[in-house]
């Protein structure tokens, strides 16, 4: 590796997005860049916030399902 | 017993041959995912069921046209459409004359029609509710990478094809939500593992 690793690279290595080169370096560079545990620790935080599932309403499912269908008769009629 | 599962660009063929119940799998699947995911972009409860209906819509007259051609990539492109569905609505919404109290309040932002105190008095005090709050108050071109990538599970790739922006403009994004986001968390000493 010729180039510093940015905070760019980081986020892309917790995501597991980058280069397998710039993965294995930031692995095996971890311990003697803090700075970079700091971010990826932040990261896996904020990762492990959970979102709450949400769903729409059965009238807006049925709205939907009836279009599809209707949809349907007419190109087969 | 192990099922199989049916990809999306299968269920979409089928649903072309006439088969009704591929669509209504199609709908199953990701319904929670585009719905939560537009309801956290949005914060509007209301406007994430229009969103939702209309993109379904233009969803079921895309394919019935023959425009589908994403393979198994259906998520990332309906999102894509739901994402613009939501630029238009808030673009109408804006135009919407507002009705306003005496103290220039817009009056229908007060008016709970939709039953969602119940809802909130019973989460009010737990951390999905703060989490949700948390995310209310970024601002919303990083709310939308944090909730694309971190609930949808998209790609920062497919995040900035969606968005109409790069990579590096997606990740720096993301990089201010987090660092927003700790700030949040560390003004209300709440600590996740």
């Amino acid at each position: 590796m010729t180039r510093n690793i940015t905070e760019n690279d980081l986020i892309l290595y917790f995501y597991s997005e980058t280069t397998s080169e710039i993965s294995s370096f930031i692995t095996a560079n971890l311990d003697k860049n803090p700075s970079w545990v700091v971010l990826l620790d932040s990261l896996k935080e904020v990762k492990s916030l959970e979102f709450t599932n949400s769903f729409p309403s059965a009238t807006t499912e049925h709205i939907i399902l009836e279009e599809s269908n209707i949809i349907e008769k007419i190109s087969h009629s | 017993m192990t099922k199989t599962i049916i990809a999306d660009g299968v269920l979409i063929k089928r649903y072309l041959e006439g088969n009704q119940a591929a669509f209504e799998t199609l709908l199953k699947r990701h319904k929670m995912r585009i719905f939560t995911s537009v309801l956290n972009i949005v914060n509007d409860h209301y406007l994430a069921e229009d969103i939702f209906q209309e993109t379904f819509v233009k969803i079921i007259h895309s394919i019935r046209a023959g425009k589908y051609n994403h393979e198994d990539k259906f998520l990332p492109w309906a999102l894509r459409i739901a994402r613009n569905m939501a630029i238009d609505l808030l673009r109408q919404k804006k135009r919407l004359p507002t009705v306003v109290d005496s103290e220039g309040n817009d009056i229908f932002e007060h008016l709970n029609i939709f039953d969602k105190s119940q809802e909130e008095l019973h989460i009010e005090a737990d951390e999905i509710s703060m989490l949700r709050s948390w995310i209310r108050r970024l601002p919303e071109e990083q709310r939308e990478v944090l909730v694309l990538r971190n609930y949808a599970d998209l790609s920062f790739k497919e995040i900035a094809e969606i968005t109409n922006t790069n990579i590096n403009t997606c990740i720096g994004r993301m990089h201010y939500a987090v660092i927003n986001l700790r700030k949040m968390m560390e003004k209300s000493s709440v600590r996740v593992k």
